[in-house]
């Protein structure tokens, strides 16, 4: 077996980037995680060309876990590669239910923390930043800079601190994970984001230039009113399609009413 | 012909940005819309599409084997017909009636987007089946071949289908919207103008909270009456905003949860 390093690990993280490249209804991100984990496969075998091919056998099934957070599966199962001896159908077995067992609760993180709390703060940001400073490259550079920074920063740290720690110490990262305090990191996020949006909004109607009436007050004050109707038909589940179709339907209905 | 094909490319190179490969955030509308502004030749419609669809389609994430409508392909390809039928239309001035009428051809676009997207997962597992043996038998190569294959399935499948859309839609899309009743391209000036407010509404409901709700709507208020007064600052009014929400979220989650 070849010691794995720094390199090899970090080879596998970019390769992580994969994940989703041949995303299929059948088994998911297989692929994408038999190509990430390869090369340390590969370390591990060595010239054990059996191990190697027991190794990916074990490796193209099912597996589904969030892009990011994938790197903690990696990790621990390239570890307990590394530990497993050749035919010891315990350790196989170990493997098999390891990785069944990380890929819910990474997942249930990595969705919350990002698809429901980075993504949209640093988007609402870059939009907002371009919402107020109007459009122009300059306004684009810093939404931009800004989107991309609040989100891929906490990402590449996360995404390689979880395949470094769990690798090189993978018995300690549950409860490392456990210790993280998400709930709060999520509550403040959540937090940070109503304030922003309340901010920018407040900038938004005033520097907007479209109105549909003359008045630029009762104009404002009619699209609080919509944005009350249209939040609480989001909060009723309403899907976002359908309140844009309405939204479109609604304003045919005043258009042909003459109402504004 | 050439300038469309290019466009259609690089919108279909962004597309992949948006689940295939990383997901660093580069495809995201208001990325997306403004570099279809910048190869059409109106950079500022495309931040503006691009901006207004990246908060109206917030909330549309990868979650398992769930396929959202592609608000990449939203944002570009609506921001190409703007520019289209604005150079065939010199000297228009109902702007926010064709940006609109755009939108909604856009939107169906990004639909089917996600569509496409459905096919060609469904075609990833007979790639995969193609080629399981030999993986299965240790060789690398494919499953590097089976990653290249996927990606290049969704690359040329997005950029024929832009590319179509771009250089044959124009003629349709123009007498559709030159015979359309004067009330309908009214109520689509209606609809643009609430727009915004669609994507506010999204992003609210993502961070609603009991105490997030009441601190959007002081900081709303707040911003609102400050800035009838004053002139915006952008450098000065976000650092000053977040730094405020940094004591406000450290006050009602972090000491909190220490006290406790």
């Amino acid at each position: 077996m070849k010691k794995i390093g720094i390199f090899s690990l970090l080879w596998s993280g970019i390769k992580l980037n994969f994940l989703h490249a041949a995303w299929n209804f059948e088994r998911l991100q297989n692929v994408g995680f038999l190509y990430a984990i390869y090369n340390l496969l590969r370390r591990i075998y060595d010239k054990n060309k059996y191990g190697l091919i027991g190794a990916i056998n074990r490796h193209i099934s099912f597996f589904n876990t969030h892009i990011f957070f994938a790197s903690a599966a990696v990790g621990v199962i390239a570890k307990l590669e590394s530990d497993i001896k050749e035919d010891d159908e315990k350790k196989n077995a170990e493997i098999e239910s390891t990785k069944m067992g990380i890929m819910g609760p990474l997942a249930a993180i990595g969705d919350s923390l990002f698809w429901s709390g980075l993504k949209p703060l640093a988007l609402l940001l870059g939009a907002g930043i371009i919402f107020l400073t109007g459009f122009s490259m300059k306004s684009l550079t810093g939404g931009v800079i800004v989107s991309l920074a609040v989100y891929n920063i906490p990402r590449l740290i996360i995404k390689y601190y979880l395949l470094f720690k769990a690798y090189y110490n993978h018995g300690d990262l549950f409860t490392q994970i456990q210790k993280i305090k998400f709930q709060e990191i999520m509550k403040s996020v959540k937090l940070i984001g109503m304030c922003m949006l309340g901010g920018i909004m407040g900038g938004f109607f005033n520097v907007k230039q479209d109105f549909i009436l003359q008045n630029k007050f009762i104009d404002t004050v009619l699209l609080v009113v919509i944005f009350l109707l249209i939040t609480e038909a989001l909060r009723r589940k309403t899907v976002i399609n359908h309140v844009f179709f309405a939204v479109i339907a609604f304003s045919i209905i005043l258009a042909y009413v003459r109402i504004l | 012909m050439g300038k469309l094909a290019l466009t259609a490319l690089i919108g279909a190179l962004l597309e992949l940005d948006n689940f295939s490969i990383g997901m660093f955030l580069i495809s995201q509308p208001i990325i997306a819309g403004a570099a279809s502004g910048f190869l059409m030749g109106d950079f500022q419609t495309g931040m503006q599409i691009g901006c207004m669809t990246q908060l109206i389609w917030a909330n549309t994430p990868p979650f398992g084997a769930y396929v959202p409508p592609s608000s990449s392909a939203i944002a570009f390809i609506t921001t190409a017909l703007i520019v289209l039928m604005k150079n065939s239309m010199p000297g228009v001035t109902a702007l926010n009636s064709i940006m609109m009428f755009c939108l909604i051809g856009g939107v169906a676009v990004g639909f089917f987007v996600g569509q496409m997207d459905i096919w060609n997962r469904k075609l990833n597992i007979r790639i995969l089946h193609g080629f399981e043996n030999k993986v299965r038998e240790g060789k690398y190569g494919y499953i590097c071949l089976i990653n290249f294959l996927a990606v290049m399935a969704k690359l040329i499948r997005d950029f024929i289908l832009y590319f179509l859309i771009l250089s044959s839609s124009l003629p349709l899309i123009m007498r559709i919207y030159k015979t359309l009743p004067n009330e309908i391209t009214e109520a689509f000036k209606i609809s643009w103008w609430m727009m915004p407010v669609i994507g506010f509404s999204v992003i609210f409901d993502m961070f609603r909270t009991k105490q997030g709700s009441m601190i959007h709507g002081i900081t709303l208020l707040a911003t609102y009456i400050i800035f009838s007064f004053c002139r915006i600052n952008i450098s000065f009014f976000l650092p000053a905003l977040f730094a405020v929400i940094m004591l406000i979220v450290y006050y009602t989650v972090w000491e909190k949860g220490e006290e406790a």
